[in-house]
């Protein structure tokens, strides 16, 4: 973590709201676009990206400099994400929901074909509707991994477990996606 | 196949690129000679593609700028309302982490072991409350353990039968009284009707069977049981309890049939204080003019100076003729027993 991050949290600590403001500029866009992954609805992420931000704040004295403050943002919002799957069953998947126009559609390939395009949100939804067969953990763990590229050991950080028990969710989810994807 | 099992775990590694030098080498080596690890990855390379192709989806920066805004305005307002704000993220904090603690991967076996301690718990308190309060569960407990010989079962019977006595509450459903003999009065079964069935047999000699038989004789709502038990009761020996019952039936019982038994088997009893009073109220106000000179007669056999004045009453005030005759008689013959021995 480096001097100008460690000095900003002190602030917050200390009640700046401008520091906080920061935080939120800097790591927004990531967290916004997680809890998206997580929710697969516009709204539902917005609601996460606040509890989550919220719970920071309110949380940060807590937060002794013993990981990297996005890890332990992270876990936040992992935690939050388990109390929204386990209150919310619901997953939208055909309808994002409204605000989209807040959001950017950034295609995988730019210079694809319409036709391509519209194939590829079709593979959207059926990843999504894939994802939605795994357990509320074998998904965080996948997201964590393929969305976020996270390694194992720091999935484990987040997820405050070893990492052996990443490896058999993340192992699951893989055949799971595997099987429902793939071989299908 | 349980050879190649470590190769599966291994190949998911080497796809996620999280494999270690050393193992990347040796699964390499596999990768060569091993087709379903190599059509494996490329199922996986498949997967892997397909994710990429997904178009992502950005939130722009009005979007976090808005959220930002009402985040910042939620942290001002419960600043304002600082107390209640603290406890209700307070209760919110305790309920969230304990909730969050127990979903996560390596609190899970522990949540599933407090959830099972306190499912015994609840359970054993529930047993137990069931056990002192619900007589038919106590009767199945004790009729279908298993694990006990027909003795221990009977005695357990027994004692849950002295507790159903002590606790009240039940109703004496049959008596039956089997392969009675000139010299044995064979073995009597105490059908007890509460939720379930539930029996106790044993001799005349078994103080439970007593109790039972007592506890018949006064509180059944059958008169046809409460007369068996009173005449099974009279087959017993003398003894301060049985006396109680069939004082307390001569005098309370409504049924006259019964009151008769009971007064038989009184007059069967060597004679005591209690029981010439029993007498001398029967003598007085029993309903029965049968009854009463019954109890007369027995007044005369046990005669003392008690029983002259309470003759006396009855033969001078009562209503019925020939009730003041029969005392009158018997008061003549006691005066007349007396005199002589005055005379000396």
């Amino acid at each position: 973590m480096d001097q100008q991050e460690i000095e900003i949290i002190e602030r917050i600590k200390n009640g700046d709201e401008m520091a906080f403001q920061q935080i939120m500029s800097k790591y927004g866009e990531r967290v916004m676009g997680l809890a998206f992954h997580f929710t697969k609805n516009y709204q539902d992420a917005e609601d996460l990206y606040q509890e989550t931000f919220i719970k920071v704040y309110r949380n940060i004295n807590s937060f002794r400099f013993e990981s990297e403050f996005f890890t332990w943002v992270y876990r936040i919002l992992a935690n939050q994400a388990f109390n929204y799957f386990r209150k919310s069953k619901r997953m939208t998947i055909v309808d994002p929901g409204e605000n989209d126009y807040l959001w950017e559609t950034i295609p995988a390939d730019e210079s694809c074909e319409p036709d391509q395009a519209t194939l590829n949100s079709s593979l959207r939804e059926e990843i999504d509707r894939a994802l939605l067969q795994l357990s509320s953990q074998q998904r965080v763990v996948f997201i964590l991994k393929h969305y976020e590229g996270k390694k194992i050991k720091d999935i484990a950080l987040i997820l405050d477990c070893t990492e052996g028990t990443v490896k058999r969710y993340l192992f699951r989810a893989t055949r799971k996606l595997q099987t429902i994807l793939v071989r299908a | 196949m349980k050879q190649h099992k470590p190769y599966e775990d291994m190949l998911l590694l080497f796809f996620y690129d999280e494999l270690k030098p050393g193992d990347r080498k040796i699964f390499k080596r596999h990768l060569e000679t091993c087709a379903e690890c190599k059509n494996n990855l490329e199922s996986l390379a498949i997967l892997k593609a397909s994710l990429e192709q997904v178009p992502k989806a950005v939130p722009s920066t009005a979007l976090i700028e808005r959220a930002n805004l009402r985040i910042m305005n939620q942290i001002r307002q419960s600043q304002r309302f600082k107390f209640s704000n603290t406890i209700s993220n307070l209760i919110d904090d305790i309920q969230e982490s304990l909730v969050s603690v127990f979903a996560r991967p390596r609190y899970q076996l522990i949540a599933i072991g407090i959830t099972f301690i306190l499912g015994v718990f609840i359970g054993k308190l529930w047993l137990s409350s069931g056990l002192r309060n619900d007589p038919g569960m106590l009767a199945n407990f004790v009729n279908y353990q298993a694990s006990l010989t027909q003795t221990e079962k009977e005695n357990l019977q027994k004692t849950m039968a002295n507790y159903l006595l002590h606790s009240g509450g039940f109703e004496i459903a049959d008596l039956i009284q089997e392969t009675p003999t000139d010299d044995e009065d064979g073995i009597v079964e105490v059908n007890i009707k509460i939720e379930r069935d539930f029996a106790v047999k044993g001799g005349l000699d078994d103080p439970t069977i007593l109790n039972m038989l007592r506890y018949s004789a006064l509180h059944d709502n059958d008169k046809a049981r409460r007369l068996r038990a009173i005449k099974l009761l009279s087959k017993t020996p003398q003894n301060h309890y049985n006396e109680s019952i069939m004082i307390s039936v001569v005098l309370n019982d409504l049924e006259k049939e019964l009151r008769v038994q009971a007064l038989e088997t009184l007059a069967s009893y060597t004679i005591n204080d209690q029981i010439l009073d029993t007498y001398k109220t029967i003598a007085l106000r029993d309903s029965s003019n049968s009854m009463r000179s019954t109890a007369m007669e027995q007044l005369y056999n046990n005669a003392d100076d008690t029983v002259i004045p309470v003759l006396a009453l009855i033969a001078s005030n009562d209503e019925n003729e020939t009730i003041r005759d029969t005392a009158q008689k018997y008061l003549d013959e006691i005066v007349k027993n007396i005199s002589p021995a005055n005379n000396k």
